[in-house]
């Protein structure tokens, strides 16, 4: 296409080494045309601003919103193939949190124009033009602004969150025009005008818009649309759909009972377990897991499908018990109800009837030793060592998960050696060992908070596989958490449900997902209401969430000059 | 019976004391519920023919049988044999004996019907095994290998262990075979059954116990096997039992001393399958016929031991020699496989002709703890 129109302002040069450069110079416009574009675009629609000149007005979206995003607009048979910067996880927070904070390296910018040109070629090849276009070009091979204009006016209010302003819009069309007339084809300059809304900042981040509020002359608030994707991004971890863009159109999202009409209607939709799924994997750390290897000496059970299936089997309880069932938060520390794989089965020692779906759900033996989270692989492998388990990882990891709780890192220069040495003859159990780990005063203080948790779990091994004994020796599982004295994993399940921090652990980590950011001090008091709502409601996950969707300070706008909090306006 | 809740290994007391109150109670999704007694299942993950690997001079003193390209050269004379060996006459000799010297007739190959070479000298039997001793069975129940009505007069073997008149003529056929044989036996090729599950119930005591029942399944095909990185099969996976109820096998036998004795199973028939059939691949059977089982319980809860039967001969001579690559590229002669068959077969003779129609053999069988999972939910407890 790009050759035939050459071909028509060339008429009297012969084909060769001349129209192949002027083709090359074609496409290299074309390549830079949407980058460009895109970075000349972060206009200010009619009545709003960017807010905020203090807190982070701009959030990136993760990998799985950006997919989910492609997918929901356009559908999810268009392949989105490539990589982001990767997220973060900042010091006892969310990885989600550093959305807010994170910018887009060259090379990762690289990956999103060649996400974006494929995108947007799939969009337009002949496989989906027709639905997905919409209309049909006058001519195949020149431009036709009407139909242009009308693919870009939908396309640009799905992925930028907002309608165009009429200037966007202008500029995509002619960004369409521009490239019908370098290609000599309609769909061709089309992609190209997409490929530049993909690249854009308005699509890549979230951003926080502002407008006058007229309840509070003086005062901002953000615009029904920055509140559309706010909810949107927190409860389905997508782009909003078009009923709450719709909303946000009729102004109800300003209004108490229209926005919690529509958090009522995301908390009842099935996508809602998209957006928990992904904050449980971010609380529970689950980036782990994908860099988790095992001694395939000593734990051959742990093969390809139980890495894969271990943290699903997580996840699909969680979603169960407390998006389904909408049980007591506790209730996951103390559970026999979960999700089984056959491949899962052999690391457990349990039969699994498998039917036409590979998961089944599965009642644990009721004195079989597990119950809850904790007892499941994708906490006890991820918090073991490759060859060995863990007390102290899995204590840590109890702490500053579920608790909030920070554990100090070990000191640099710590001998762990004698840890490290499990055919030790005299030393033959994880507890034996850290005992005399613990006589170096250095090391006490730490592993006096993180192993006496950890030591209940030793009915696991390095894997999560049960055992009663270690080298011969029988494992003994006493232990303690902050005062209350346990044996074993399923009384260790037990204490952690009944521990206070556990549901209060939960809302600040609730809170700083809705946010998308860390929580700052000011922040706090905001968070532990939502705490005493979370527990006002039974401990249910979708109150607290729809608690905290529908709270003024999760939708303020962020604070000008930083004089302002969520806390102040909330009250 | 009625479960012991005072096992020691929680797995035990699972079973005995929670589960049959399950059972009671209402179904658990994916869970399985246990059955009455103590329930073992196994995954036999190894059942290579039974060779036993003597010192080979002994075992067979003439050398290898014959491969069907040698026994094509032994039809020619010194001259000729010299002249087609020659480099410059190499695609005369491939098609020599990769063409005509295995076809009959009708069209037919040496593997595809090996029936039809029946009368056809150019593919002689196998001169067999020469020792004495071998892995095997007594499955006629006499000293001598007398024939008996259900038998025809043969040889025995002393067993490996000691056992003074064991049967197993599958091989002496086969046991200077080089495709069976190797030259090694970590080299030992052929003769495998596939995968299959073997469930003993109603246990009360693993050493001694008057009677049990015991399951014999192929496992159902989409429950493919977990192996370690070395390719080593996982143990404690949960199998379903096939749905097809010719590889379902049911039998009682009776625990001695440790050793599982089963002696009652009229006919056995587990699936075969290779990949390379394609959609033919679950149309076969392997198939025994008055088998007897002698299995050894492990302390790591596997399982060894013997599997001895009489095999029909068409039902050797068709699973896995289906086709002429049988013949050109493995380089076998199924015809003279056959024709060994029939000149050793020892087991139901024809009532008309009075030729044996089948013929004693015997696998080596390695089992690993499994679960075994029946339609209606009851498994076993794999330890």
């Amino acid at each position: 296409m790009v050759g035939s129109s050459l071909r028509h302002g060339t008429a009297r040069t012969s084909p060769g080494r001349a129209s192949l450069a002027a083709g090359r110079r074609v496409r290299r416009l074309l390549r830079a045309v949407p980058i460009a574009i895109a970075l000349a675009m972060l206009p200010e629609p009619a009545a709003a601003q960017p807010a905020g000149d203090s807190a982070p007005a701009m959030r990136r979206l993760t990998e799985t919103q950006y997919r989910n995003a492609v997918a929901d607009i356009f559908g999810t048979d268009i392949q989105v193939a490539g990589r982001m910067d990767p997220l973060v996880r900042p010091p006892h927070g969310l990885q989600t949190s550093n959305v807010s904070t994170i910018a887009v390296s060259p090379a990762g910018f690289e990956q999103y124009a060649r996400m974006a040109r494929a995108i947007a070629a799939q969009v337009v090849d002949e496989d989906h033009r027709a639905l997905l276009v919409g209309c049909r070009p006058v001519a195949e091979d020149r431009a036709d602004d009407a139909c242009a204009g009308a693919f870009l006016e939908r396309a640009g209010r799905l992925l930028f969150r907002r309608p165009l302003a009429s200037p966007d819009l202008e500029r995509q069309v002619a960004a369409a025009r521009e490239g019908a007339r370098l290609s000599g084809s309609f769909h061709t300059g089309l992609a190209l005008s997409l490929e530049t809304m993909l690249v854009s900042p308005r699509f890549l981040f979230d951003v926080d818009f502002t407008e006058p509020d007229p309840a509070r002359p003086g005062q901002v608030r953000l615009d029904a649309w920055s509140k559309a994707a706010r909810l949107s991004f927190f409860l389905w971890d997508t782009t909003p759909d078009t009923l709450l863009l719709q909303a946000a159109a009729r102004g109800e999202l300003h209004d108490a009972q229209g926005l919690a009409r529509q958090v009522d209607r995301l908390l009842a939709s099935p996508r809602l377990e998209a957006s928990v799924r992904t904050f449980f994997a971010d609380m529970l750390g689950f980036e782990r897991i994908a860099d988790l290897a095992k001694d395939p000496v000593l734990y051959p059970q742990f093969v390809r499908e139980v890495k894969a299936d271990m943290p699903e089997q997580t996840l699909r309880t969680i979603v169960e018990l407390l998006v389904r069932e909408e049980r007591d938060y506790r209730e996951l520390f103390t559970s026999r109800t979960t999700f089984m794989t056959r491949a899962l089965g052999q690391v457990y020692g349990l039969p699994v009837r498998p039917g036409r779906d590979p998961w089944v759900r599965y009642e644990l033996p009721a004195d079989g030793g597990r119950a809850g989270l904790l007892t499941q692989m994708s906490f006890l492998a991820a918090f073991s060592h490759d060859g060995r388990s863990s007390p102290t990882l899995r204590g840590q990891a109890l702490r500053e998960l579920l608790l909030c709780q920070a554990v100090p890192d070990p000191p640099a220069d710590v001998d762990f050696s004698l840890l490290e040495d499990t055919e030790n003859v005299e030393l033959r159990t994880a507890r034996a060992r850290l005992a005399v780990h613990r006589s170096n005063p250095v090391c006490a203080g730490c592993h006096r908070i993180t192993d006496p948790i950890g030591l209940t779990l030793e009915n696991f091994d390095g894997v999560g596989a049960w055992r009663t004994t270690e080298n011969g020796a029988p494992i003994d599982v006493s232990g303690e958490l902050d005062g209350t004295e346990v044996s074993g994993p399923v009384a260790l399940g037990a204490a952690v449900s009944r521990h206070p921090a556990v549901p209060r652990c939960l809302a600040r980590r609730v809170a700083e997902y809705a946010l998308r950011r860390s929580l700052t001090p000011r922040d706090l008091p905001w968070a532990a209401r939502m705490a005493s709502r979370f527990a006002a409601e039974g401990y249910r996950l979708p109150a607290l969430l729809g608690a905290v969707a529908t709270s003024p300070a999760f939708l303020a706008a962020p604070p000008v000059n930083g004089n302002r909090t969520g806390e102040e306006v909330s009250r | 019976m009625t479960g012991n809740c005072t096992g020691q290994r929680w797995q035990w007391r699972l079973l005995a004391c929670i589960l049959p109150a399950v059972l009671a109670g209402t179904a658990l999704d994916g869970a399985v519920h246990a059955r009455e007694g103590r329930t073992l299942g196994f995954l036999v993950v190894d059942s290579r023919l039974a060779m036993h690997y003597g010192p080979f001079e002994s075992d067979c003193p003439g050398g290898f049988e014959r491969t069907v390209e040698e026994n094509f050269l032994a039809t020619l004379g010194p001259d000729e044999r010299e002249r087609i060996l020659r480099p410059e006459n190499a695609e005369e000799y491939a098609n020599a004996w990769k063409g005509g010297f295995i076809d009959g007739p009708g069209g037919e190959n040496v593997c595809q019907n090996p029936k039809a070479f029946l009368d056809d000298p150019r593919h002689p039997p196998h001169r067999g095994v020469q020792s004495r001793v071998a892995y095997g069975l007594n499955l006629d129940g006499t000293p001598d290998g007398r024939a008996t009505p259900l038998t025809c007069e043969h040889p025995k073997f002393v067993g490996l262990d000691g056992e003074p008149a064991v049967d197993n003529q599958l091989y002496r056929a086969v046991g200077c075979y080089k495709s069976r044989r190797g030259t090694a036996e970590s080299e030992q090729a052929g003769g495998d059954l596939n995968p299959f599950l073997i469930e003993i119930r109603d246990l009360d005591d693993p050493r001694n116990d008057d009677r049990v029942e015991v399951g014999i399944y192929s496992l159902e095909i989409a429950d493919l096997i977990l192996r370690t990185p070395a390719g080593e099969p996982l143990p404690d996976q949960s199998f379903r039992v096939s749905s097809n109820p010719h590889w379902r096998n049911e039998a009682t036998g009776r625990l001695v001393d440790g050793e599982l004795l089963i002696d009652d199973v009229d006919r056995l028939q587990l699936r075969y399958r290779l990949f390379t059939w394609g959609p033919f691949a679950d149309a076969y059977s392997q198939e025994f016929r008055r088998v007897r089982l002698r299995l050894r319980l492990g302390p790591d809860g596997g399982l060894t031991g013997l599997l001895g039967g009489y095999r029909p001969l068409m039902n050797i001579s068709t699973v896995g020699y289906c086709c002429r690559a049988t013949a050109s590229t493995a380089n076998m002669d199924c015809a003279s496989e056959y024709k060994t068959f029939v000149l050793m077969a020892d087991g139901d003779p024809d009532p008309r002709t009075g030729q044996c129609t089948t013929i004693s053999a015997a696998h080596r069988l390695t089992g690993i703890p499994a679960f075994v999972i029946h339609d209606d939910g009851t498994g076993a407890d794999g330890r």
